[in-house]
């Protein structure tokens, strides 16, 4: 097992030894400022199993700057954007953010920093950048108020470790929002000291430090003056004083020769044979006499130095004995402590080879001054301005968008219901419908539809106002748009019947006016005058067109009656502008007499003025309105016109309003 | 024989040190120290590496708010208002401090080792030191010292290297950011407010800490017209 040990500690140490390629000695370091005020920290290669200081030496991460491309671009982007666009979550204004930093000495701070070496330091050499690993996964830091707030900033990324070797590259990509793109952007402009943005790399980089300096010796020159001073007082010992007895016998039995003659060093009887404890008395006395010294030099706790002397006593016992086999007794207190796994008391013997070493009173010193690797932390700081004044005058990296590209933008169509159709639905309109069609233009696109109605329910609750929304993107006129309207009716009907044409829509949007519109017909009589000249009733007869027919309506005045004014509603067709009309007088005597038609535009108020003809009894007149009066209600049961009295074409060109042409 | 004691040796050490990796300081002569003052009254220590008398490392020193190429001091306060509003809304400030020599300082201390020591003298460059994580404000204006605290957004690590800097980033909301901006005005307010760094040996004993008065801070901020942009 002791001899094994040692051989397991040489595969565990022999690896850490050997794989590092780099290893640096944290006791040859230097700190170099160059012409531009970059300071530089170097350190020296450590030397294998030794104290020299090398000459070639290694530098820690320095000159945190922004990365360029080949033609020398640097790789920063600032772009402010805004749209011609509003919208209500923002997105549309803000500022893009994208660096690519990278650290290490330039060729000519390099050039400059070997300069240096070489002329202020003996000739030495500048090997390169020093091995390095990120501090964690988190080894690369943003310091920004502005881009640290979610408030002002909408996204921010970048590379979460440190790149471990100069010329690598870190990216940084931020989205500001409009409030956090003013405040950052009057940052870098506004000034010329620095930006609210600094960078921070951590590493980690490896050293070798001295750790603990100290041995052991073991002077066995000083065997003599103690050999003397026992065999003064040699004696037999009782069996407890085991280290009067080893010190005695080593005294009598080694020494005897020489000084009291070179007797058996494997004499018979027990005095040869020792056990674990009285070893360890033999060992004590060795240590207070100065035959062997532990010294050893370090900031560590005093039972790591009570190790090395449990240690090395079992060096002592492993170098200087073997063990008989004699023993078949208890074990001791001590024994059991140091071989936790021991059943029977050990015995042992000195070796032939002690009396050699003793004799030719050796000094042996045992080194045990070691170095190990540690961990040492490095950061790299640097602000944004440094690197932004040299980019902010170049149009490839810092610029301001309007975001109109047209396939971005989106056209809005705001469908409205006419103020007469709200007042119509539910009424003449129980619904109406649009369909909106956009038909694009561009290879391999999709055309766009969309259906509207409004019934009472949706006018109630929505409102008048629809939006229909596509995008323009993939058509050469992305203005453009189709549509065609469908009212439903009272009475079951549509219109216009059929499904028709697209109609082109109108850049302002829809207003949808129904086909109809409401005339409300105010109609007046002179009760007295009628009475007077034998008129008992008066009726207005309308014609007009409704959904392209003719249509009819009567409004009556009574003389009979108390009020001398009527009036009625009607709903003609919105492209017409008037109606054709006659007057019914019902003569006490003969009847009823009808006028002509004739027509009237722009107007909704008439009079009952009784001709002159039936006040003067004008008798051919009087005939002729009679005659006229024959066929008063000449509509069918779906309330149109009979075809043979229909009187409307007669003032079509008075009566119509001429379509105008999109 | 020889083999064997080699093999025992390293036994030993393995027994005492197991996998324990503790801390080990550079190794200098602290008897060897020796101070000089610069130009600016700065004090500089320095110690002779254990094996090089001629070779000297110094403390951390000359702690002060970092420079830009043009010697702009990198220093920014920036506040804002709304055009609806009649004071200030918001504001933010951002500082890099660094320490270390200049390369004009490091040839007084040359000069200062070749006439105290001897010609052959050499500074080396910094004593290998650890750091915090943040540095520490310490004074007696304690409101001002938590309205920093409280609106320190982020900042890095006091750097270990001379010429390290170390940047920190403030967001001051409303009534926060007025008042900074009236102490810009009034720069007594920051009067026994420190910044402190404090460094410690690598085995984890206290080396040295620096000091840096906001006040200075505050005022070379302030003279430069550039650093400080507050609304009308």
């Amino acid at each position: 097992m002791r001899i094994l040990f040692p051989f397991c500690f040489l595969l565990f140490t022999l690896p850490s030894l050997t794989i590092q390629a780099q290893i640096l000695d944290s006791e040859n370091k230097l700190t170099i400022t160059l012409k531009d005020q970059t300071k530089v920290t170097l350190y020296g290669q450590a030397a294998t199993l030794s104290d020299e200081k090398s000459k070639n030496y290694y530098y820690l991460p320095c000159a945190l700057r922004l990365s360029k491309k080949r033609d020398g671009t640097p790789e920063f982007l600032f772009m402010k954007f805004t749209s011609d666009e509003k919208s209500a979550t923002g997105v549309t204004q803000g500022a893009l953010l994208h660096l690519l930093m990278e650290y290490g000495l330039s060729k000519e701070q390099e050039v400059e920093l070997a300069g240096v070496l070489k002329s202020r330091y003996n000739g030495a050499l500048l090997k390169g950048a020093a091995d390095v690993e990120p501090d964690g996964d988190n080894s690369v830091r943003i310091i920004s108020a502005t881009l640290g707030s979610k408030d002002l900033t909408r996204s921010l990324v970048f590379n979460g470790k440190a790149p471990t070797l100069p010329g690598s590259k870190i990216a940084i990509a931020a989205m500001l929002d409009k409030q956090g793109a003013q405040i950052f952007a009057a940052t870098l402009e506004k000034t010329k000291s620095i930006a609210d943005l600094s960078l921070n790399l951590s590493f980690n980089y490896t050293v070798r430090v001295p750790a603990a300096r100290g041995y052991i010796k073991q002077d066995w020159s000083k065997m003599d003056s103690l050999v003397q001073k026992d065999s003064a007082v040699f004696k037999e010992t009782d069996d407890k004083n085991y280290g009067e007895k080893v010190a005695n016998t080593v005294a009598g039995v080694l020494f005897g020769g020489a000084i009291g003659g070179a007797l058996g060093w494997f004499g018979s009887g027990d005095e040869d044979h020792y056990s674990y404890d009285e070893l360890r008395q033999f060992y004590r006395k060795l240590e207070e006499q100065k035959v062997i010294t532990l010294r050893f030099e370090e900031n560590v706790a005093s039972e790591k130095v009570d190790k090395i002397r449990e240690a090395f006593f079992d060096h002592f016992l492993n170098s200087f004995t073997d063990k008989d086999g004699k023993g078949a007794r208890e074990p001791s207190t001590n024994e059991k402590e140091a071989m936790p796994d021991i059943k029977h008391g050990d015995s042992y013997t000195f070796k032939r080879e002690i009396r050699e070493i003793v004799k030719q009173k050796k000094i042996q010193i045992f080194d045990l001054s070691y170095a190990m690797a540690v961990k040492r932390s490095h950061q790299l700081t640097e602000n944004l301005a440094s690197w932004y004044n040299q980019t902010k005058d170049n149009p490839k990296c810092v610029g301001i968008v309007n975001l109109s590209d047209p396939f971005f933008l989106y056209r809005d169509i705001n469908v409205i219901l006419d103020i007469e159709a709200e007042e119509m639905m539910g009424k003449e309109v129980n619904y109406v419908t649009v369909n909106i069609r956009k038909k694009r233009s561009g290879e391999g696109s999709f055309d766009f539809q969309q259906d509207v109605t409004f019934d009472r329910k949706t006018l109630e609750k929505e409102g008048n106002r629809v939006t229909v929304t596509y995008s323009k993107a993939q058509d050469a006129s992305p203005e453009l748009y189709e549509y065609k309207v469908q009212w439903s009716l009272r009475g079951g009907l549509v219109f216009p019947p059929n499904d028709t044409t697209w109609k082109r829509g109108s850049w302002q949007g829809l207003s949808l006016a129904p086909p109809i519109m409401p005339r409300t017909i105010r109609f007046e009589a002179d009760l007295a005058d009628m009475k007077e000249n034998g008129i008992r009733n008066v009726t207005l007869q309308l014609r007009y067109k409704k959904f392209g027919n003719e249509v009819e309506t009567n409004i009556g005045v009574n003389a009979s009656g108390t009020d001398a004014f009527a009036e009625k509603m009607i709903f003609m067709d919105r492209n017409t502008q008037g109606y054709a009309y006659r007057l019914v007088f019902h003569d006490k005597d003969l009847g009823p007499i009808a006028t002509q038609w004739d027509a009237k535009i722009n107007t909704d108020y008439m009079y009952a003025s009784i001709p002159k003809e039936i006040r003067n009894k004008d008798q051919n007149w009087i005939k002729m309105g009679l005659d006229a009066a024959k066929v008063l209600v000449a509509v069918d049961e779906n309330g149109n016109v009979s075809k043979e009295q229909k009187v409307l074409d007669k003032f079509r060109k008075i009566i119509d309003i001429a379509e105008k042409k999109n | 024989m020889n083999y064997r004691v080699l093999l025992s040796g390293m036994a030993i050490l393995n027994l005492v040190f197991g996998l324990t990796v503790p801390a080990f300081s550079q190794a200098v002569s602290l008897s060897g120290k020796l101070t000089c003052v610069l130009i600016n009254k700065e004090e500089v220590q320095l110690f002779p590496a254990q094996d090089n008398p001629m070779g000297f490392y110094y403390l951390p020193n000359n702690l002060r708010l970092s420079t830009t190429e043009t010697l702009q001091p990198e220093f920014l306060f920036m506040s804002w208002k709304s055009e609806a509003s009649a004071e200030t809304d918001n504001g933010v400030m951002h500082w890099l401090l660094t320490w270390g020599l200049s390369k004009e300082q490091e040839k007084e201390v040359q000069n200062c080792l070749i006439a105290k020591v001897d010609s052959n003298a050499i500074v080396m460059g910094a004593l290998t030191v650890e750091a915090p994580e943040k540095f520490l404000l310490s004074g007696k204006n304690k409101d001002l010292i938590a309205l920093l605290q409280g609106s320190l957004s982020s900042g890095a690590g006091i750097p270990t290297q001379p010429g390290g800097k170390s940047a920190s980033s403030f967001r001051f909301l409303g009534e926060d950011a007025r008042k900074v901006e009236q102490t810009l005005n009034s720069l007594d307010k920051w009067d026994g407010i420190f910044i402190e760094m404090p460094f410690y040996w690598t085995d984890g004993h206290p080396a040295h800490t620096l000091r840096l008065a906001a006040k200075t801070i505050m005022q070379s901020g302030t003279k430069c017209s550039e650093c400080v942009i507050i609304p009308k």
